[in-house]
């Protein structure tokens, strides 16, 4: 029997991608850990390897079935307890594609949890992790990438500015809701304090890990290496991320008269999360002002937020879900005709398509994220009043989940000398 | 301004203790705090109060002063540019050998102490009579003064700064004036310190954005808020001080600068009233203030559009005011090169 190639091509890249996404997770713990405090480093850092096991199981059970399977414009019906050796899948063999996308379902769940940061009850994570993998990311992604209604009317989201990205976000806005601010965050005249993350070598080298990690999201998302259209999917997600960085180091500058970096580093991301609906359907140069826009909306959009009193210890809710509505939107004003013919929908507003491509994206991302926030708020509310709370005592957010949800520091030594100080009274 | 009338009998019946002379601050100050320069003697009569006292207490315990001496204060206070609430940077220079230096290092103690109970915050650079460094006879003051322009260090220059900042509040004026000559004795022989002195202070913090808005403090305490002090005043300070240098000037205040440096052609005519403007300014927004620690800080949302321009229009001023002096600078260094 001869072997097909291209099959076994498309199968390799995809496994190699799959590899580069859940590498993300690795990014996301330097990420998260470095933005927040020391005593709650190795908490932060450890929930992640267990919210991916927990995202695996889930997605394995019911969620891939809920979006891939056979059912109706709303969700999937099939396909449960997913997986065989020999069922093939839009030119993949059917367990690469089911890796491939158990990866980005597990990103959606890292991404929600950035609204849980420092405050959240262990217990609580695992509940929500099991949750938002079965009734919110599936429905969302079923909608769009799946057989849904969404897909039907043409939306464009190559790798899931909506579908990850805003979907994360809007289950972290409910979250950070529900939780409230971190103790400390806003002093009793409203003003707020700025709880400095603890090492900003961590966030930058999350952001460099994530960086590279996104040319297996978007560049995977071609799901083949026919054409080696993920060549250009990746020249329009580099230039995207580099006008990100540049534009919110610019615009902070420019605002606050200092260069912030934890600002730069989140308009990297920003670029990134707003090209990756973008990147199949845009010119280079439409990319880097997609960046552009990213990385300076995403500069007012923390301040926004740190105003409104919503307190987004690792910026999830501006670098995914303000530069996630972005990403999405900007496809209806920039999607070239011929890529658009390639990829699916139509041509963008600066391209002749009208407001038709413009419109379905606007009613994608605003139903996508408002099914996201209602149910993840609902969940929550219900979780908090089942579960005695979904927030840690005000004396164990002190001391920090480290010690509290896990009984030791990540830092032990660098920690002893405070640890004891507080542990005094109680002794 | 202190006048002889202060005898130490006076203070004895006026105030028998520190607390007591804060009780009286409390009560006048409020009053005296509409105009700078009252509020500046009102500063100048406290503190020589607290010195006078001071050395009537060590008298009874250790004797009178072993030697004839000069209470130098620097800082705001060398300036006659305090607000309503100021810190301590003060030192001794005093006549003859080493073996005085315990009286007045004690002496120093005692002045710390007392003036801290009057509310002048110690300073955090202790840079202050009861630090060796600060306290010194005549003659190691001058091997001082050497060691640090040797030095050239950025630390160093500073300390040369602080000092020519500083005037006699009580004892022997020529101390220091002599010190003084030292110092631009020196410079003259080393032209390339002014420009190392200048370029240390050029770069001021940016208080205006890209917008032309003001950038106050984005974390901490006083987010919200421009320091007055840094942003605003502190370019016409420095600049005259480097000015002063350059002319050899002795008098330490900023506004005394000015008026000695009256016929300088490299000085704008305006720079001075808006320099006064802007103390008057500063004394009319934070007089309310309860403590050192935000004396000088206003916040930028209370104020008016008004004041937003007027502020910005004083920035733009001292910015070309240091300009001017820095050019100036190098042109002096350039003829010293060229000689």
């Amino acid at each position: 029997m001869k072997v097909d190639e291209i099959f076994l091509l498309n199968n390799v890249w995809i496994i190699v991608c799959f590899a580069l996404v859940l590498l993300m997770q690795g990014g996301f713990i330097l990420l998260e850990a470095g933005s927040t405090r020391m005593k709650n480093a190795g908490h932060i850092a450890g929930k992640t390897i267990f919210t991916v096991g927990i995202a695996s199981l889930v997605f394995w059970a019911v969620g891939y079935g809920f979006i891939y399977g056979e059912g109706n414009a709303f969700i999937g019906m099939s396909d449960f307890f997913y997986g065989d050796f020999d069922s093939v899948v839009d030119g993949l063999a059917g367990s690469v594609d089911f890796m491939f996308q158990l990866a980005f379902a597990a990103i959606a769940l890292t991404i929600a949890f950035g609204g849980f940061a420092e405050r959240a009850k262990l217990s609580a994570y695992i509940v929500f992790a099991i949750l938002f993998s079965a009734l919110i990311y599936p429905v969302v992604a079923h909608w769009i990438w799946g057989d849904g209604w969404l897909a039907g009317l043409g939306k464009q989201d190559f790798a899931g500015s909506t579908v990850v990205h805003l979907t994360g976000a809007m289950a972290a806005l409910a979250a950070t809701i529900i939780l409230k601010p971190r103790i400390g965050k806003y002093n009793k005249d409203g003003s707020s304090n700025d709880l400095a993350g603890h090492n900003q070598v961590y966030t930058a080298l999350g952001v460099l890990i994530l960086w590279v990690g996104w040319f297996g999201f978007n560049g995977g998302s071609t799901l083949e290496v026919d054409g080696a259209f993920f060549g250009y999917v990746a020249l329009t997600t580099q230039l995207a991320a580099a006008a990100g960085a540049i534009a919110a180091m610019l615009i902070v500058s420019m605002i606050t008269g200092k260069a912030d970096v934890p600002t730069m580093l989140n308009g990297a991301l920003a670029g990134l999360v707003a090209i990756t609906a973008s990147t199949a359907f845009v010119a280079p140069w439409a990319a880097v002002i997609i960046g552009l826009i990213a990385g300076f909306i995403v500069h007012f959009s923390m301040v926004f937020f740190d105003r409104a009193k919503i307190d987004d210890p690792i910026f999830a809710l501006s670098v995914h879900g303000v530069a996630g509505i972005w990403g999405t939107l900007s496809t209806g004003f920039f999607a070239t005709t011929a890529l658009a013919e390639m990829n699916g929908g139509s041509a963008g507003l600066f391209y002749g398509g009208g407001f038709t491509q413009l419109g379905v994206q606007f009613i994608g991302v605003s139903v996508s994220g408002i099914y996201a926030f209602v149910v993840a708020f609902v969940i929550l509310k219900v979780m908090d009043k089942v579960m005695g709370g979904i927030r840690v005592t005000e004396e164990e957010e002190i001391v920090g989940l480290d010690l509290s949800e896990h009984g030791s520091y990540g830092y032990p030594e660098n920690i002893k000398e405070s640890n004891d100080k507080i542990e005094k009274p109680g002794a | 301004m202190y006048s002889n009338k202060n005898s130490f009998k006076e203070i004895d019946e006026e105030f028998k203790t520190y607390e007591e002379l804060r009780k009286w601050r409390d009560e006048q100050i409020h009053g005296v705090s509409k105009n700078h320069e009252e509020l500046n003697r009102f500063h100048d009569e406290i503190m020589t109060k607290v010195i006078l006292s001071s050395i009537k207490k060590l008298e009874s315990e250790q004797g009178k002063p072993p030697a004839r001496f000069a209470f130098i204060v620097m800082g705001s206070a060398g300036r006659c540019e305090q607000s309503i609430w100021s810190d301590q940077d003060h030192g001794f220079i005093f006549e003859g050998e080493e073996a005085a230096k315990d009286y007045f290092l004690k002496l120093g103690e005692e002045i710390v102490e007392g003036l801290s109970i009057c509310g002048y915050e110690k300073c955090e650079g202790k840079v202050m009579a009861n630090n060796p460094l600060w306290c010194r006879s005549c003659k190691q003051w001058k091997e001082q003064i050497d060691q640090w322009l040797d030095e050239e260090s950025w630390e160093s220059l500073r300390n040369t700064s602080i000092f020519i900042d500083a005037r006699v509040l009580i004892g022997n004026k020529e101390f220091l004036q002599n010190k003084k000559q030292q110092i631009f004795t020196r410079l003259e022989d080393q032209p390339h310190l002014l420009k190392r002195m200048g370029d240390n202070v050029e770069s001021s913090k940016k208080s205006v954005g890209w917008f032309g808005q003001l950038i106050p403090v984005q974390k901490g305490k006083n987010k919200g808020m421009i320091n007055f002090k840094e942003t605003v005043l502190f370019p016409f300070v420095n600049a005259l001080r480097l000015s002063a240098y350059l002319e050899q000037i002795e008098e330490p205040s900023t506004i005394g600068r000015f008026q000695a440096l009256e016929n300088c052609s490299f000085l704008e005519n305006d720079a001075l009233s808006a320099f006064k403007e802007a103390l008057q300014f500063r004394l009319s927004k934070t007089k309310v203030s309860q403590n050192y620690d935000n004396v000088h800080f206003l916040e930028v949302e209370r104020l008016s559009k008004q004041d937003k321009t007027q502020i910005k229009k004083w920035i733009d001023q001292g910015d070309s005011l240091m300009k001017q002096v820095m050019k100036q600078l190098k042109n002096k260094g350039r003829e010293e090169g060229s000689q």
